[in-house]
């Protein structure tokens, strides 16, 4: 064989096999921001039939498994080593059913007897706690007539919402999903130790009121 | 001061208190002023962490990519995956051949091979954690794969798999140097890590 062939033959071989090693990878993915996602994790003896049951739930029902698709979702089982670690020590019962926002605060939770008897008592349950009421079409409030004219007038100068959620787009994760509504914390109104002082303000100046008036009608007897 | 203007005052002044008081116990209300960040970030359980091995029949032939990689699949609840993959590989990598066996897998991950720092803040902040490539120290001419599991301004957690007993804690700039000048290699299966602990600061709910 002549040379050149020899050489030309030889870099087919090197390009074919640099291609093949460089070429991109099929389950490469672009790093998801995914970071604000809620987690939803029920535990439960991984035999028994309640906790089958209630995965069943979030396979089967419509709202749950849409939940499930746009939530962290974690099935522990009960003795293995991730329940032994970082649920053992707080859950009240089994099976459990926990949903936390991204920094692990509870937004809902039920265990044992408590949890509801079935797919829909649980999601009409869990649905007000997510801010998710509108992941489904049908579920959406709808929309009502203005009083304030101002207000229509403002609210018809905004751009259009997306009003469309197809479960195409709550299945693609690479999509950023809307950021579900996690309720603040319950306002509890003006913090204890102000309205500590304010009593205590309110109790001395009725007090003074009191003395005073008192002081005044005697002073005018 | 007449006795009866006492009471209607004493009475407003208690239902007052009694408000304040009362108005913080409601069941349910977390503070979310004392939510605070686990620490490390990717606190993977003792027992799901991954020792290295030797290469069966080997002496000096380490599986530190695979170790790496195992432990954050368990993290991110691949537990099956993980095992398996403990039984069917072992040895050194490199780049390509891991992401060809992380391909034939079906593993999903994301990836970098140019130290871009961003790369190290996205895992830590989606809480999955990353296997990087760096040399133990900087003259050495051996790469260690190991899991980085927590990152602040100053500071990286490290968890090697030759000790998976404790965390490493490196100061940042250095270790990113020495990532930067080891092919800046790291990359991240992608699942959904472990679920955060619950506050400690919550209150016990209804």
């Amino acid at each position: 064989m002549k040379p050149r062939i020899v050489l030309a033959l030889a870099g087919v071989l090197i390009v074919a096999l640099a291609v093949t090693c460089f070429a991109d990878t099929q389950e490469r993915v672009a790093p998801p921001q995914d970071q604000d996602r809620m987690h939803l994790s029920v535990v439960g003896i991984s035999g028994s039939a309640d906790y089958q049951r209630i995965l069943a739930w979030f396979q089967n029902d419509e709202y749950l498994s849409s939940l499930r698709r746009v939530t962290h979702f974690h099935p522990i089982a009960a003795g293995s080593a991730m329940y032994q670690e970082r649920y053992a020590p707080n859950i009240h019962g089994l099976p459990t059913i926990r949903l936390q926002d991204a920094k692990g605060v509870v937004l809902y939770e039920s265990y044992g007897d408590g949890i509801p008897k079935t797919a829909d008592a649980l999601a009409d349950t869990i649905e007000p706690k997510t801010g998710r009421r509108g992941l489904l079409p049908w579920n959406r409030e709808k929309d009502c007539p203005c009083v304030l004219p101002w207000r229509e007038k403002m609210e018809q100068q905004c751009e259009p919402q997306q009003t469309v959620v197809t479960p195409e787009d709550l299945m693609m994760d690479e999509t950023p999903l809307p950021m579900p509504e996690i309720p603040e914390p319950e306002d509890t109104g003006l913090p204890a130790w102000l309205c500590a002082v304010l009593a205590v303000v309110a109790g001395l100046g009725g007090f003074g009121g009191a003395v005073i008036g008192s002081i005044k009608r005697e002073m005018s007897a | 001061m007449k006795k009866e203007l006492l009471v209607p005052v004493a009475f407003v002044a208690f239902a007052i208190i009694a408000t304040a008081l009362l108005s913080g116990d409601t069941p349910g209300v977390i503070l979310a002023s004392k939510v605070q960040s686990e620490v490390p970030t990717v606190n993977i359980p003792r027992k799901l962490r991954q020792d290295n091995w030797l290469r069966p029949g080997t002496q000096d032939d380490g599986s530190c990519c695979h170790a790496s990689l195992i432990s954050l699949l368990r993290w991110q609840g691949q537990d099956k995956l993980a095992d398996q993959w403990r039984r069917s590989h072992s040895g050194g990598e490199v780049t390509v051949t891991m992401a060809n066996a992380m391909d034939r897998a079906g593993i999903p991950y994301a990836w970098c091979q140019n130290g871009d720092e961003r790369f190290l803040e996205w895992a830590i902040r989606t809480r999955r954690g990353a296997c990087i490539q760096y040399r133990d120290s900087p003259d050495s001419k051996c790469y260690h794969m190991v899991n980085v599991v927590h990152l602040t301004d100053k500071w990286v957690g490290i968890l090697d798999n030759n000790d998976v007993r404790k965390y490493k804690w490196m100061d940042r700039a250095g270790f990113v140097r020495n990532w930067q000048t080891s092919m800046g290699w790291a990359f991240t299966p992608v699942f959904s890590p472990a679920a955060p602990l619950p506050p400690t600061s919550r209150r016990d709910r209804t």
